[in-house]
């Protein structure tokens, strides 16, 4: 087998397996449940699932352009109001936007916290 | 790539270009009264579907040194690119592109080089989906090249994924090079690329992986004329306001030797021992 067929089956190989790993995967931020709206309607009384999708269409849109989203269970909900004060302004987000994207934030933070051992 | 057959004269080509740079850098600098975003890369050849967010500006200075050819070749590609978001998964960027370019004189044997005006681009990426919130990521890319001599236009297909601290990506990507003579425009050249990239995140800043890049040139006759591949290390770093990436390829034995030299492991007649590119971008 000459080298170059060798590197073509190497290659193939290395794709099929790396294929197979990305699409197992789901994508990694969390989606709006029943759930989620729960812990957020522990803090916002009233709050419903489409303020939330808002909320997460608004990150994925004005932050994921300059860097890979962090996942909300990274920090700490509290934690989320800190950087969103850092970020709002080079993300473009209005008052109101900032509200729904923290809103989210914080809620899918808290879930992730509370169902840890 | 434009402008194979080089510029009328290297001094005028050289001061085109110059003032063409700076015209764009005062421009950029007057009309930016906001901060802009950068749109992290962390590949140099391969692509990831991130797009600029609506309105967000950014400068992308390319540089990739190509040498090794069959014989004595040694060549500097520049670019500056002036991205704009357009829209929350449409962006859009400008690009002012040349070359250096120093052979050996088959004559006297002594290198010569030559400064080349390689024309404009026009890229559009649109953004399919998100390689976090979403289980793939994928984006669609066009890619117009304008030159005195010839034409390109250059479509990708691309995709990623984030995985952990992990992030790969691959681009499926075809191009056309059109050659303009005195009676018309001629095809000169299909090409098939196939991309792939792994980055390993070791702080949030700072990531290193491995690029692999197969690029098969088909003839106007849809014969493939050879198949070249390529691998190396990538490594790229985030700043507060800038970034890196930098990449290394060098060339593994052909997938399909070139037809006009069979006899060569590697693809020397229309690609080097060694490339490596360098992209900077800096926010205002």
């Amino acid at each position: 087998m000459r080298a170059g067929q060798t590197a073509v089956l190497i290659l193939l190989v290395a794709c099929l397996g790396l294929g197979a790993l990305v699409l197992s995967c789901a994508g990694a931020l969390p989606p709006v449940t029943p759930g989620l709206v729960a812990h957020a309607a522990l803090r916002w009384p009233g709050i419903d699932a489409s303020e939330l999708h808002r909320g997460r269409r608004l990150y994925v849109d004005h932050c994921s352009g300059c860097h890979a989203l962090a996942l909300p269970q990274d920090r700490a909900p509290e934690a989320w109001t800190v950087v969103l004060k850092r970020m709002h302004e080079r993300a473009r987000l209005r008052p109101e936007q900032e509200r729904l994207v923290l809103r989210y934030l914080e809620s899918a933070s808290a879930e992730a916290h509370a169902s840890k051992p | 790539m434009i402008g194979r057959d080089g510029a009328p004269s290297r001094s005028t080509a050289r001061n085109v270009t110059i003032g063409l740079t700076s015209a764009v850098f005062v421009a950029t600098t007057l009309a930016a009264p906001a901060p802009l975003a950068a749109n992290e890369r962390h590949f140099t050849y391969t692509y990831e579907s991130a797009v600029l967010p609506a309105g967000a500006r950014e400068l992308e200075l390319w540089s990739t040194f190509r040498s090794g050819r069959t014989s004595f070749y040694s060549r500097l590609d520049q670019r500056a690119e002036f991205e704009v978001g357009l829209s929350d998964r449409l962006m859009t960027a400008f690009y002012l592109n040349w070359r250096d370019v120093a052979t050996q004189d088959p004559a006297t044997g002594d290198a010569v080089s030559s400064f080349q005006w390689d024309g404009i681009s026009s890229e559009w990426k649109y953004k399919l989906s998100d390689p976090v919130a979403d289980r793939l990521g994928a984006a669609l890319y066009g890619e117009v090249s304008l030159g005195t001599r010839a034409f390109e236009i250059e479509s990708k297909l691309i995709l990623d994924k984030r995985v952990g601290s992990n992030l790969f990506a691959y681009n499926l990507v075809l191009d056309g090079e059109w050659e303009r003579q005195p009676g018309g425009a001629d095809l000169d050249e299909v090409g098939l690329e196939h991309n792939l990239a792994w980055t390993h995140f070791f702080q949030p800043r700072l990531a290193a992986g491995l690029e692999v890049r197969s690029h098969t040139a088909f003839t106007s006759q849809h014969r493939p004329e050879y198949s070249a591949l390529f691998a190396g290390p990538v490594i790229s770093y985030t700043g507060q306001s800038w970034w890196v990436a930098l990449t290394a390829l060098g060339q593994l034995p052909a997938i399909k030797r070139s037809v006009d030299q069979p006899n060569q492991r590697l693809v020397l007649d229309d690609h080097e021992r060694v490339n490596v590119r360098v992209l900077f971008s800096y926010e205002w």
